[in-house]
C-alpha cells in the first residue's frame, strides 16, 4: 500500500464532496447569506470534529481502526465494524443516488441498470487499487471539475444580479442551526477522511485543513454564484448547480448540462471507489485472512441491495433522506477522541 | 553427450583434441574457419567465423605478426608474445573454456589456439557488415542532432560516450538469451541514478530465461513491472543518442540491446512523451507553446471521435443551432449509422497507416495519396461518409502524429472512446476517462510514479511538464528522477 500525500487525500475528499454538491442542495428555505454563514460555521465545526483524529494520526502514524485494535482487539473490532457498516451504508446510498439522479434528471437516455453496472465496475477496479492511486485519480478528476466549473462560471457570468443577495429571513438562529445540521449531514466523506488519515505521509493537519479550506471556498463561491445568476430560483431549487449548467451558454456551446452530467459521473465513480476501498480495508482488518480479491467481491453486496430497492422505485425517499448528523459526529469526532484518550491512559500506565 | 557438456569443459593442451571438440560443438558448421599453422615449430590454429571478421584486419593484425615471429621456441613464448609483448588488437582476452571460445567466435573474435597450452587468445577483429549511422526516422528534430543508433551495440555505446565524457558514465555489459547470448548493456550515470534502481534492473535482466533476445521488446516485459497491468508503458524507447544522454543526466537507466537500434529508458514518465530535443534548441516560451500544443493534440487524438459521437448521438442540445443544422444536413445524406461510419473510417485509417509504415518508403507515399485523397474524396462524393466526420477523423489522425511515442496507445484508446461515446454518450466517455486515468495513475515503475511530477504533485518540478527551464536554472538545479521516488 503506497501512502497518500496530504493533497491527494484532500482531492479525494473534495471529489466526494463535490459529487454531493453537484447532486443536490438540501432545501431549508433559508436565504443565501444565512446559508453561506451556516456553511462557514459548519466547516468550523467539522474542523473541531477532526482535531482528535489529526492529533492521533500525526502522533502514532496509524489509522484510527489500527490504533483501536492495538489498544484492545475487541474494542478495535467493534469500532472497525462500525466503520464497515457506515461504509456499506454509504456505498448503498451513493450507488442509489447516482442511479436515481442519472435516470430521473441528468440523462434520460441511459437507463439506470447499465449505468450502475458500468460505473460500479470501474469503481470496483479503482477501489481495489492502493489509496495512493485513488488519491492520484481523484486529483485528476478534481482538476477536471475545476476546469468545468471555471468554464461554467465564465459562460454565465454576463448576467449577474447583486440584488439577489438580501437579508430577509425569519428566525435566523433556528434557520442557521437547521442549515448547519443539513450541511454536516451532506459531509458523509468525513468518516472516510477519518479512516484514511492514517495513510497520509507528511502533515495530517495540512490534509484536513486543505480539504476544509478548499471545500469552504468552492461551496461559498458556487452558492454565491448561483444566487447571483439564478436569483431566488437558485435557492428555491434543490439542484441549482445542474440548472446553472442548463442556463449557461456560449458562442460554441448552447448548454452545459451534458458536460455537467459527465463531470458528475466521474466524481460519482471516484466517490464510490473511495468508499469501496475503505469498505474492503475494514473487512480485511476484521477478517485477517481474507484476500484482496474476496474483499473486492464482497463490495458487490451493498450494490446488489441497491439494485433491489431501485427496482422497487422507492428510491426518492432514500435519495433525499436527511440522516442524523450525530452518526457522522460520532464516527468522525467521538471515536477518534475515545481512541486518543485510551492511548493516553495506556501511555501513562506504561510509564508507571 | 550432455547439452551443457561444453559449458563446463575446459580447453585441452592437445590442440588436435581441442579442435575436434570445437568442430563437434559447432556441429561441423560450414562457416567455422580453422587455419592450422606452425609458428616457430609450435602448432597453432587460428579460428574464426566467416563473415564476422575483417579479412584485412586479420591479415594485418594476426597473420603478418605471427608469420614474422622468430625468437619463440615454445607455446608459452608464443602466448607471451600475443598477450604481453605485442599490441595486435584493442580487445585481447585469454580464454580457457569452450563456452567462452564459442561466444567470442560468434561475436566476431579470432581465437588463436596453441599446442601445449590449455588456454587460447581471442583478438577482437570484428568486421561484419553493418548499417551506417543514419537520421533518426522515428524521432525527427529540426535543430537537434541528426544521428541515431544502429544495430551494433559497440557503435551505440560510442555514440553515447562521445557525448558524455565523464568517468561517471558506466556501461555494464551482460548476456541475455540462452541461445542468442545477446549483448545487453545497462548505462547509467554513477551518482545520479539510484543504486537500488540499478540493482533491481540488473537482477531483472539476469532473470530473463528466454532462448533469444532479438530486440528491446523481448526484455521489456521482464523489466517493466506494469507491462501486463497497464495500458501505457513505463519504459520509453529512443533512437537518439542525445536523448539517451539527456535521460542519463536525469538519473534514468538506459538499456541497449545488440541488434536493435533503439535504447530503452527506465523509468519513463508520462510527460516524457511530450518532450523532444527541439525543446532545448528553442526559446523556453516556444518550447512551452509546443508542449501545450502536444497535450492538446493528445486529447484530440484520443477523445475527439468519441466526443463527437457522444454529442451528436446523445447530446445534440449542446451544439449551437447553426452548427446543429449543418451537422444534421451532412449526416442525413449518409446511409450508415454514425457510429458505424466513424468506426469504419478510423479502422480504414489505421489500415492505411499500417500499410504506409510496412511498405517501402517510395510506395508508402503513394498509399497515403490513394487512401487519403482518392478514397476519401470518392467516399464523400458518393455520400458514403459525411464531410464533418471526415474532418474529425482527419484532425484526430494528424494530432496522433504529433506524439509518436504514444502512437500505439492512442490508436487503441481512440477505439475505446468511440465505443463508449457511441453506446452511452458523455456518460460512457466519463466512465472510460476515469478507467484510463486510474490505469495510468496505478503505474509505478521502481517506486517512481508514471505521472510524476504532476501526481504526486511536486511544486518545484511540476512546471517542467509544461515549461522548459532556462539553462541558467538547469545549471543551478540537479533534477533527477530520484526526486520522485516514493519509497
Amino acid at each position: 500500500m503506497n501512502r497518500l500525500s496530504a493533497l491527494q487525500l484532500a482531492a479525494l475528499m473534495l471529489c466526494a464532496r463535490c459529487f454531493s454538491m453537484m447532486t443536490y442542495f438540501p432545501y431549508t428555505g433559508s436565504n443565501t447569506l444565512v446559508f453561506m454563514t451556516a456553511i462557514l460555521l459548519s466547516t468550523a465545526l467539522q474542523w473541531l470534529l477532526l482535531l482528535p483524529v489529526s492529533v492521533i494520526c500525526s502522533r502514532y502514524e496509524k489509522g484510527v481502526c489500527e490504533l483501536a485494535i492495538e489498544i484492545n482487539r475487541i474494542f478495535g473490532l467493534v469500532i472497525t465494524a462500525a466503520f464497515l457498516l457506515y461504509f456499506a451504508w454509504d456505498i448503498f446510498i451513493t450507488t442509489g443516488t447516482f442511479a436515481y439522479f442519472m435516470d430521473n434528471y441528468f440523462s434520460n437516455q441511459i437507463s439506470r441498470v447499465p449505468a450502475v453496472i458500468c460505473a460500479g465496475g470501474v469503481a470496483v477496479y479503482l477501489g481495489g487499487l492502493s489509496s495512493s492511486v485513488l488519491g492520484k485519480s481523484a486529483g485528476v478528476m478534481f482538476l477536471l471539475f475545476c476546469i468545468f466549473t471555471g468554464i461554467l462560471v465564465l459562460s454565465a457570468a454576463d448576467r449577474p444580479d447583486l440584488t439577489n443577495f438580501h437579508l430577509a429571513q425569519e428566525n435566523i438562529p433556528k434557520t442557521l442551526f437547521d442549515d448547519i445540521k443539513a450541511e454536516l449531514v451532506r459531509n458523509r466523506e468525513l468518516v472516510m477522511l477519518v479512516f484514511l488519515l492514517g495513510d497520509v505521509k507528511g502533515s495530517k493537519r495540512k490534509a484536513v485543513f486543505s480539504y476544509l479550506a478548499v471545500k469552504l471556498v468552492i461551496l461559498e463561491v458556487m452558492i454565491g454564484f448561483v444566487t447571483l445568476v439564478l436569483g431566488s430560483f437558485g435557492t428555491s431549487t434543490d439542484m441549482p448547480f445542474f440548472y446553472l449548467s442548463c442556463y449557461s451558454n456560449s458562442s460554441v456551446v448552447e448548454r452545459y448540462d451534458a458536460g455537467f452530467m459527465s463531470v458528475w459521473t466521474a466524481l460519482a465513480v471516484v466517490r464510490l471507489a473511495a468508499v469501496l476501498h475503505c469498505f474492503s480495508r475494514c473487512l480485511r482488518l476484521i477478517f485477517k485472512g481474507i484476500s484482496a480479491k474476496t474483499a473486492a467481491a464482497v463490495q458487490i453486496i451493498p450494490a446488489a441491495v441497491t439494485f433491489y430497492l431501485l427496482s422497487e422505485r422507492s428510491w426518492k425517499g432514500l435519495a433525499y433522506l436527511r440522516e442524523s448528523p450525530w452518526l457522522i459526529a460520532l464516527l468522525a469526532g467521538a471515536v477518534p477522541l475515545a481512541v486518543m484518550l485510551f492511548m493516553k491512559v495506556r501511555k501513562r500506565a506504561d510509564e508507571v | 553427450m550432455r547439452p551443457d557438456y561444453f559449458k563446463t569443459t575446459l580447453l585441452r593442451a592437445d590442440i588436435k583434441g581441442s579442435l575436434d571438440e570445437l568442430r563437434q560443438l559447432c556441429g561441423e558448421t560450414s562457416d567455422l574457419n580453422i587455419m592450422e599453422v606452425t609458428v616457430c615449430s609450435v602448432r597453432c590454429a587460428v579460428v574464426t567465423i566467416e563473415g564476422l571478421v575483417s579479412t584485412s584486419s586479420m591479415a594485418d593484425l594476426v597473420f603478418q605478426p605471427l608469420m614474422q615471429l622468430r625468437y619463440c621456441d615454445d607455446a608459452a613464448g608464443i602466448y607471451d608474445y600475443l598477450t604481453q609483448k605485442s599490441l595486435l588488437s584493442t580487445q585481447r582476452i585469454t580464454v580457457n573454456s569452450f563456452s567462452e571460445i564459442v561466444r567470442l567466435l560468434f561475436s566476431g573474435f579470432c581465437v588463436i589456439l596453441i599446442d601445449g597450452l590449455s588456454k587460447a587468445v581471442a583478438l577482437g577483429i570484428q568486421g561484419f557488415e553493418k548499417r551506417s549511422i543514419s537520421n533518426p526516422d522515428s524521432e525527427q528534430t529540426v535543430r537537434g542532432a541528426q544521428d541515431s543508433f544502429n544495430e551494433v551495440i559497440r557503435n551505440n555505446l560510442a555514440l553515447v560516450r562521445m557525448r558524455m565524457k565523464t568517468p561517471d558514465l558506466r556501461f555494464e555489459m551482460m548476456q541475455c538469451g540462452k541461445l542468442s547470448q545477446t549483448d545487453v548493456c545497462i548505462m547509467y550515470l554513477s551518482g545520479r541514478a539510484d543504486p537500488e534502481m540499478i540493482q533491481t534492473l540488473r537482477s531483472r535482466l539476469k532473470d530473463i530465461e528466454l532462448d533469444t533476445v532479438l530486440s528491446g521488446g523481448y526484455i521489456e516485459p521482464f523489466v517493466d513491472e506494469n507491462y501486463r497491468k497497464s495500458f501505457f508503458s513505463s519504459m520509453m524507447t529512443t533512437q537518439r543518442p542525445d536523448v539517451t544522454c539527456l535521460r542519463l543526466n536525469e538519473g534514468r537507466i538506459c538499456i541497449l540491446v545488440d541488434g536493435s537500434p533503439f535504447c530503452l529508458v527506465c523509468p519513463s514518465l508520462f510527460i516524457d512523451s511530450f518532450q523532444t530535443m527541439d525543446d532545448y534548441c528553442t526559446k523556453p516560451y516556444y518550447a512551452a507553446f509546443i508542449r501545450l500544443l502536444k497535450y492538446f493534440a493528445f486529447l484530440l487524438a484520443v477523445g475527439l471521435p468519441g466526443l463527437y459521437l457522444a454529442l451528436v448521438m446523445f447530446h445534440p442540445e449542446a451544439f449551437t443551432l447553426k452548427l446543429l443544422l449543418n451537422l444534421y444536413v451532412s449526416e442525413e445524406a449518409t446511409p450508415f449509422p454514425l457510429a458505424v461510419e466513424m468506426t469504419l473510417l478510423v479502422v480504414m485509417f489505421e489500415i492505411m497507416r499500417e500499410a504506409g509504415i510496412r511498405l517501402p518508403k517510395s510506395v508508402g507515399g503513394a498509399v497515403s495519396i490513394v487512401g487519403g485523397l482518392i478514397v476519401g474524396d470518392a467516399a464523400v462524393r458518393s455520400g458514403l461518409i459525411s464531410v464533418p466526420l471526415l474532418i474529425v477523423v482527419g484532425i484526430t489522425a494528424t494530432s496522433a502524429f504529433v506524439i509518436p511515442q504514444l502512437d500505439q496507445q492512442i490508436s487503441v484508446l481512440r477505439l475505446f472512446f468511440i465505443l463508449a461515446g457511441s453506446t452511452a454518450g458523455l456518460f460512457g466517455i466519463a466512465v472510460c476517462a476515469v478507467l484510463f486515468t486510474a490505469n495510468i495513475c496505478a503505474m509505478d515503475e521502481m517506486s517512481v510514479s508514471y505521472l510524476a511530477p504532476l501526481s504526486p504533485f511536486n511544486k518545484t518540478r511540476a512546471g517542467g511538464a509544461l515549461f522548459r527551464k532556462s539553462f541558467r536554472e538547469y545549471a543551478k538545479s540537479r533534477d533527477t528522477v530520484g526526486d520522485y521516488l516514493e519509497r
